[in-house]
């Protein structure tokens, strides 16, 4: 795939993550929440975890496809899983 | 915005989800393509928005995951149509006013004209109106081409038109040419001056002494220093037109202009009563505010001035009235404005000697100035005031230099008809002599 220089978002199954300053994100091809509170969300992606933490979490819209999340986010971590 | 309008044309639900397993209802909901959106945890519970249609499709859902789902609220178009599904007329009105609103700007509701000085607004409007443009029209029949090719062709002063619609209001500027509309008024009064061939006379509208002549057009038939009386001639308008023999062979006819004064006697009297009738007005004042629709009135108090009863013919009403205008120009039949009240008592008071003296003094006083302010010169006066137990009085004679002189239709001379058989004679002679 490197050697064809074709972009890594177009793999399949890859979590596409798109953030807006500190107040918007984005977030295509996930699995699931796993956990949801006002200040932390974490998600299922392939091969991991995806956790955001922060302040007035709300999730603008979750559908099959894409999520969007707002507040004022403060961290962003990604647990790969063994 | 556009997706905010159509969830609220759709209609959702507020839902409120308790139980152990919240995330996995989510993820539930997302695997069974039910949208979801505004996600929030409230009180140690999610609240979400999601369409009335999926809500029935949480059963399984809920089942599974063993949660509770509690309706928050009911947001939407369905849900407020069917609160008020029993208020059909409201809905109507609503409707209709809509429906209304809509013809209504399919019209076009004033006409803006400027720019024009030579010809007025209603000459223009009525040429408009004739050729079938006015308020009230549909605005798709309006033709701004034709409407400024009209103008122009009708009106020859009229050097430049533009019409256009703007909103409800069909805009029309115009460019006169101002030049030739002075040359030709002043090429007109020329001619009418030309054309006037009945004679006047100028003749005296009171009896007097001539001070002062000056003849423009005409024969003069007094001096300075003549005594004249009313009626009689000044200035005649008819010129003789005499041969050489000085025998009046024509009349020319002209309308009399000069400048005469004259000195003359102006009679004065004024009469003044002993006793005359005093308004004492009251402290309590009436006041209420009012709306005019047409002929039907609201109003917050009693004040009827149409009504005269015994009670109101002693009371002064003032109005204020303020009409409702649109565009500034299309006066509607709605208006508003106050009343206010102040009632009355007569009371019959006699003049004082002074008063009556003074009161006297002052109107002649104001008549004299009334009189300067006309150009007459008052030489003299000798207005007394007679004052007694009855009525007062200034009687007397004011002695005053003033323009005299008033046109009247000349009586037309006849040509004595010797003269005419002479002249006639005189020019066969004339003739014979020469061959």
């Amino acid at each position: 795939m490197e050697f064809a220089e074709i972009p890594k978002d177009v793999l399949p199954g890859l979590s596409v993550l798109t953030v807006t300053g500190n107040v918007e994100l984005t977030l295509e091809n996930y699995r699931g929440i796993l956990e949801y509170t006002g200040e932390l969300v974490r998600v299922q992606v392939k091969g991991g975890q995806l956790k955001v933490t922060g302040e007035h979490l709300m999730i603008s819209y979750y559908t099959n496809d894409e999520m969007k999340m707002t507040g004022w986010i403060r961290d962003i971590e990604y647990h790969c899983s063994e | 915005m556009l997706i905010r309008l159509w969830r609220y044309t759709r209609g959702y639900l507020r839902i409120r989800i308790t139980g152990s397993g919240t995330e996995r209802f989510i993820n539930g909901c997302r695997h069974r393509n039910i949208r979801l959106w505004n996600l929030q945890v409230v009180n140690g519970a999610y609240e979400v928005n999601m369409f009335v249609c999926d809500f029935k499709k949480l059963k399984t859902i809920l089942r599974k995951t063993g949660t509770k789902v509690t309706i928050v609220k009911r947001i939407g178009l369905p849900f407020f149509l069917l609160r008020y599904h029993r208020r059909k007329l409201f809905f109507a009105g609503c409707v209709l006013c809509f429906a209304l609103l809509v013809m209504l700007t399919r019209f076009i509701w004033d006409i803006d004209l400027s720019g024009n000085q030579i010809y007025t607004r209603e000459q223009i409007l009525h040429y408009l109106e004739n050729n079938k443009v006015h308020t009230g029209m549909v605005k798709s029949k309006v033709n701004c081409d034709k409407i400024a090719a009209d103008l122009r062709r009708n009106y020859k002063n009229i050097i430049w038109v533009s019409a256009s619609i703007d909103g409800n209001r069909l805009c029309i500027r115009v460019r006169e040419n101002m030049d030739a509309y002075r040359s030709k008024t002043k090429k007109l009064t020329e001619n009418r001056k030309e054309k006037a061939v009945s004679p006047y006379d100028l003749v005296a509208d009171t009896d007097g002494v001539i001070t002062e002549i000056v003849p423009r057009e005409g024969i003069p038939r007094i001096r300075k220093g003549k005594k004249v009386r009313k009626g009689q001639v000044l200035v005649s308008g008819q010129v003789p037109v005499k041969d050489d023999s000085q025998t009046v062979i024509d009349y020319q006819y002209h309308r009399a202009d000069a400048d005469i004064k004259a000195e003359v006697k102006i009679p004065y009297k004024e009469v003044l009563a002993n006793s005359y009738a005093k308004k004492v007005y009251g402290t309590i004042k009436k006041k209420e505010d009012y709306i005019r629709i047409a002929d039907w009135q609201f109003q917050t108090g009693d004040i009827f001035p149409e009504k005269q009863t015994e009670q109101t013919k002693k009371q002064e009403i003032y109005i204020t009235n303020h009409p409702l205008c649109l565009f500034d120009r299309i006066k509607l039949p709605v208006s508003y404005g106050t009343k206010t009240t102040v009632f009355y008592r007569i009371s019959q008071k006699n003049h004082t000697t002074k008063e009556k003296q003074q009161l006297l003094s002052h109107t002649f006083s104001q008549y004299c100035r009334d009189l300067e302010k006309k150009g007459v010169e008052i030489l003299e006066n000798d207005v007394k005031i007679y004052t007694g137990s009855g009525n007062a009085s200034a009687r007397g004679t004011i002695t005053a230099v003033r323009s005299i002189g008033v046109l009247r239709p000349s009586k037309i001379k006849k040509i004595p008809r010797n003269s005419k058989s002479q002249q006639g004679e005189n020019i066969d002679g004339n003739d014979g002599n020469s061959h």
